[in-house]
């Protein structure tokens, strides 16, 4: 909690807050980090795999091959949601499968299976992407931000 | 107890890692002969001397590590690999060759390509001009098939 909304609260709410900062059971950053990482690292290297099948088997380049890669990723994702493995491996490294690109169709499915009992058109096709629906729009529009000032740097400032 | 021994075994498996990888790094480096190229002999029907050349200039620099040419009496398309710690400067590389090789070549249209499957590609129709089991008019085909790839861009 910031500091500024601490002082408006009454002296036993700040008493208590103090007292179960010292109590809470911290959590283990480096060990959380170390599992993000060689779990995401996993993932990226999968993903290289993937790539290096499609350039050596089929007509992709380095620079074509992107795509599919990341389709496969996504449909082994959404396989693996299905199946329940893919939350135990959330569990286990945190951010290390959410920041990939899987973490994108964990959070597809995972609100699709939520939402099945609501109806196909009400409750998946309406909350599908409601997870995901950030990631697009955020994206979208920082991609928008970093072209407007590549433009800009190449149009004026002569780069 | 259990994240020390997490740390520890993370950090013994990333100094192994980094062992090997100097062991088998460094001959590599040090050998002059390093470049993966073949010079395709002169008297075969295609005329390859073009291709000869330019490999000739790239292998004085000291960054490629493999290089593959082919050419046609009109498109001469050259694809490279380099030292994977300089590939951070690839796009800069491949810049200044791509400049240096078209002003080498004036008279004929150069592709010049970092990519892998262009260096795969040229790689195999070395091998069949060497052999000589490939037509002249299936080399022009093939040419204008891995032009088509090199400009590919989605």
């Amino acid at each position: 909690m910031a500091d500024k909304k601490k002082k408006n609260l009454p002296p036993d709410a700040q008493e208590y807050q103090a007292f179960q900062s010292q109590r809470e059971v911290k959590s283990p950053i480096l060990k959380n980090c170390l599992k993000a990482f060689l779990i995401g690292g996993l993932i990226c290297l999968i993903g290289q795999i993937v790539t290096t099948i499609y350039i050596y088997n089929f007509n992709f380049t380095e620079q074509t091959a992107g795509n599919p890669t990341v389709a496969t990723l996504i449909f082994i994702t959404m396989l693996l949601t299905g199946f329940g493995v893919y939350d135990r491996i959330g569990q286990f490294a945190g951010a290390g499968s959410a920041v990939p690109v899987t973490g994108f169709g964990n959070a597809v499915i995972s609100a699709a299976i939520e939402h099945r009992t609501e109806g196909f058109i009400l409750g998946v096709g309406t909350n599908m992407l409601t997870l995901a629906g950030p990631v697009i729009v955020y994206g979208v529009f920082s991609s928008f931000i970093v072209a407007f000032i590549k433009t800009i740097l190449i149009q004026w400032g002569g780069l | 107890m259990y994240g020390y021994k997490l740390i520890m075994t993370f950090s013994v498996f990333l100094f192994l890692i980094g062992c090997a990888n100097d062991l088998t790094g460094e001959p590599s480096r040090n050998q002059e002969n390093s470049i993966e190229l073949t010079k395709i002999s002169s008297n075969n029907s295609i005329d390859q001397s073009a291709s000869n050349q330019a490999k000739e200039i790239l292998s004085n620099h000291e960054e490629i590590t493999a290089i593959n040419a082919v050419n046609t009496l009109e498109t001469l398309v050259i694809a490279i690999d380099i030292e994977h710690s300089k590939r951070f400067r690839l796009a800069d590389i491949r810049k200044e060759l791509t400049k240096e090789m078209k002003e080498q070549f004036k008279d004929i249209k150069v592709e010049f390509s970092t990519d892998k499957k262009i260096l795969l590609e040229l790689e195999k129709l070395e091998e069949k001009i060497q052999s000589g089991s490939i037509k002249k008019k299936k080399l022009e085909k093939e040419i204008k098939r891995i032009t088509k790839l090199v400009k590919e861009k989605t």
